[in-house]
């Protein structure tokens, strides 16, 4: 008796829950994502102790509970950023641009953030000195 | 006479290419998704004229109880930060392509708490500049 070949179907791969799937995938990327610009600014900071210090004719802006003074002369912010602007810092060499960043007392991350950035817009060097390096 | 009513045609929605849209979609979101390292609890400072920075770095964190994350991961203390942050460096300095800048390669994005004291923040971005990174400040675009 011949036997009767069976007839293979053909296999299928079930796809219609694809899209569904893709959906899913879609709301969780746009719910993980961030699509927010970070802000801020680039600085290389030459870390050390006064005695680092260039030269006795670096600009030191000291930063003490609250207040701020560029070379012992107390300013306001607005006069610091005018200060800054008025030396002229992206014209000069690099050791002339830096400026010397104290702290004593209580100073939070807000007021020295605000100097930092001031100092980085007029074309300065920051020079911070450690806590840590002065004890 | 009766008449006939006249057949109306079914609409037919196209929908054989939705699944191709819906990759399409997918990747999109994955180019363009940035998922946070770290989340971390703190009020980030504010000052004008800040910079567009780029997000292809180290992350350096301070939250607001003066916790420090480098990646994500818990550091003790500056010291420690310091090693971390050397020992990223020379591992991108060996994975990157020699066609990126040391200057990109060194990137470190600083985050820190703006009610944070002298002591806490200080010791950190001494420490990052001693492991050799180029500090990228964050804040927001603000008085």
């Amino acid at each position: 008796m011949r036997r009767q070949k069976g007839q293979h179907a053909e296999p299928d791969v079930p796809v219609s829950s694809f899209s569904d799937i893709a959906f899913l995938l879609i709301i969780f990327f746009i719910l993980a994502t961030t699509l927010t610009q970070l802000r801020g600014f680039y600085t290389e900071i030459p870390a050390g102790d006064k005695s680092d210090a260039p030269s006795d004719k670096t600009n030191v802006v000291n930063l003490y509970d609250g207040n701020i003074s560029l070379n012992d002369e107390q300013l306001s912010l607005e006069q610091l950023a005018q200060k800054l602007t008025d030396m002229g810092l992206r014209d000069k060499s690099d050791n002339d641009k830096v400026i010397l960043l104290e702290t004593s007392g209580e100073v939070n991350y807000q007021l020295y953030y605000r100097v930092m950035t001031m100092i980085t817009n007029a074309g300065g060097a920051i020079a911070m000195v450690d806590p840590e390096s002065e004890e | 006479m009766r008449k006939h009513k006249p057949k109306k045609n079914k609409i037919m929605v196209p929908v054989a290419s939705m699944g191709d849209i819906a990759f399409l979609l997918i990747i999109f979101f994955m180019v363009c998704s940035n998922f946070a390292k770290n989340n971390l609890d703190l009020d980030p400072p504010t000052a004008e004229q800040l910079e567009k920075l780029e997000q292809t770095a180290i992350t350096v964190g301070i939250d607001r109880i003066g916790r420090i994350f480098v990646d994500g991961a818990l550091h003790p203390d500056a010291k420690a930060v310091e090693q971390s942050v050397q020992a990223k460096i020379e591992m991108r300095r060996r994975l990157l392509s020699p066609n990126d800048s040391d200057d990109k390669i060194r990137q470190v994005i600083f985050r820190a708490d703006r009610n944070l004291n002298r002591d806490t923040f200080i010791p950190v971005m001494a420490a990052i500049s001693k492991g050799g990174g180029i500090i990228a400040a964050t804040g927001l675009e603000g008085p």
